[in-house]
């Protein structure tokens, strides 16, 4: 679980009227938290609201910090939203003015009770825009910046751990950068505005909602298939009691003994002079090959089928030169 | 003369260890794990979940929590009901990557284990197993 960005999108009315309206592309789901991101330019009465035609009860995080040349910074917000297709939100001011709206769909967030926790805004004209710093008092917590200045001007890359969400740089600008927190960092993120630009930020932290359940599953299998190598001069004893395939590949001269019980399938290969003595007991099969001047030493005590080929210097007394394909014991 | 266990065998000796207390412990104690178990772990090995509320979950070893084991060519044993851990209520998350069963609340030994998709456990979440979400499979 923990919080996470669903949708976002955004739109400006420049001076032509005193309201803007945005809608998101996707259903709005209910439960979840809303932000309204806006900045306003005037030189007339400063107000602003947000509304989406009664669905949903607004709330604002912070008062709009204004810059020394009246650009102003808005946050509002809805929690636990009924949430319906071609969702709209307007954000209104008392005269035609220049505003940009920004709004951001998120799902994780507390919906019990308001999640709005801390807030901080700043003015300025530095090069870099700070809205001074905040300290979730809860782990998780969305951390939401909101900048916008006198001249658009792009303000590139977002603060490290923090990602860009707006960088509207036509009509009233409006820059924006989010970051889920893990813990409860102190945080005062900061925008590179390029030049001695007058601005406003702000930045707000919104509480995650009480958890969800994460799904776990394991399985443990009693038919494990088990897979070795032995090298140099190991020496390897096993016995298998049910049906587990067992194979192994043996160099130089490793000493081999193994017994087997039933139906268990053992194959391997055997590499310069190996030695290897094996005993069956009833039915079993082994299959196996020999090269270079490998011996080989077994005893079979009733039908057992031994099948077998020789290469170059087969063991003494055996047929030299030949190949013997099969040789059979009862 | 060739020989075996048979899938009874191989589903009685499923249904000793859970489901009853013939060779299982009177209640088996779920844990989850934060790094991965072997063969060798016990349940004193490294890395068992710490976050803020975490502790392993009792389930009493009966047949109502542990069904007897189904299958015809293999047995499987599984849990009858959801396994939830205790919520994450502290400052950092964890992320699992195993499970097992354990003999006891805390150390103890582990009966069975296995790895679990990498999950993380965020602040305020609450972990849990669903009803089947445990198998054991032997043959």
């Amino acid at each position: 679980m923990g919080i996470a960005l669903v949708q976002h999108t955004s739109g400006q009315e420049n001076n032509t009227a005193a309201s803007v309206t945005v809608t998101f592309a996707s259903t709005t789901q209910s439960g979840n938290f809303i932000a309204a991101l806006v900045t306003l330019f005037t030189t007339n009465t400063v107000g602003m609201s947000v509304a989406d035609g009664g669905t949903n009860t607004w709330a604002q995080a912070f008062t709009g910090p204004h810059s020394s040349g009246n650009a102003y910074v808005y946050l509002f917000f809805a929690y636990n939203i009924t949430g319906k297709a071609s969702h709209q939100i307007t954000a209104t001011a008392p005269n035609t003015s220049y505003i940009t709206l920004s709004i951001s769909e998120w799902s994780g967030v507390l919906a019990s009770g308001s999640p709005l926790d801390q807030h901080n805004t700043n003015t300025g004209t530095a090069t870099s825009a700070t809205p001074g710093s905040v300290t979730g008092a809860v782990a998780n917590e969305l951390y939401l910046n909101v900048m916008t200045e006198d001249n658009a001007v792009s303000v590139g890359t977002p603060t490290s751990g923090y990602t860009l969400l707006d960088n509207i740089t036509t009509g009233q600008d409006l820059h924006s950068q989010y970051q889920i927190v893990s813990g409860t960092p102190a945080s005062n993120p900061a925008l590179s505005v390029g030049s001695s630009n007058a601005w406003a930020d702000g930045i707000a932290t919104f509480k995650p909602a009480s958890g969800g359940t994460d799904t776990l599953a394991f399985a443990t299998t009693d038919t494990d298939t088990v897979t070795f190598a032995l090298s140099d001069s190991s020496v390897l004893a096993f016995s298998t009691t049910d049906k587990d395939t067992v194979t192994f590949t043996l160099s130089d001269q490793s000493a081999l003994s193994l017994a087997t019980t039933d139906t268990d399938t053992v194959t391997f290969g055997l590499n310069a002079n190996p030695v290897i003595a094996l005993a069956t007991t009833d039915r079993d099969t082994v299959s196996f090959t020999l090269s270079d001047s490998s011996v080989l030493a077994f005893g079979t005590t009733d039908t057992d089928t031994v099948s077998f080929g020789l290469q170059d210097i087969p063991p003494a007394g055996s047929d030299r030169g030949s190949t013997m394909p099969l040789m059979h014991v009862g | 003369m060739a020989s075996g266990k048979s899938n009874y065998a191989a589903k009685a000796t499923l249904d000793a260890w859970y489901g009853s207390t013939t060779l299982g412990p009177a209640s088996v104690y779920f844990g989850l794990w934060t790094s991965a178990l072997s063969a060798s772990s016990t349940g004193s090995s490294s890395g068992e979940c710490s976050y803020t509320g975490y502790a392993r979950v009792a389930v009493t070893n009966n047949s109502s929590n542990f069904p007897n084991a189904t299958g015809s060519t293999t047995a499987t044993k599984t849990n009858a009901n959801a396994i939830t851990f205790g919520q994450n209520t502290g400052g950092a998350s964890q992320t699992v990557v195993a499970g097992a069963t354990c003999t006891a609340s805390t150390a103890g030994n582990i009966i069975n284990w296995g790895d679990i998709t990498s999950t993380v456990i965020n602040v305020n979440d609450t972990p849990q197993i669903a009803a089947s979400g445990f198998t054991d499979v032997a043959s």
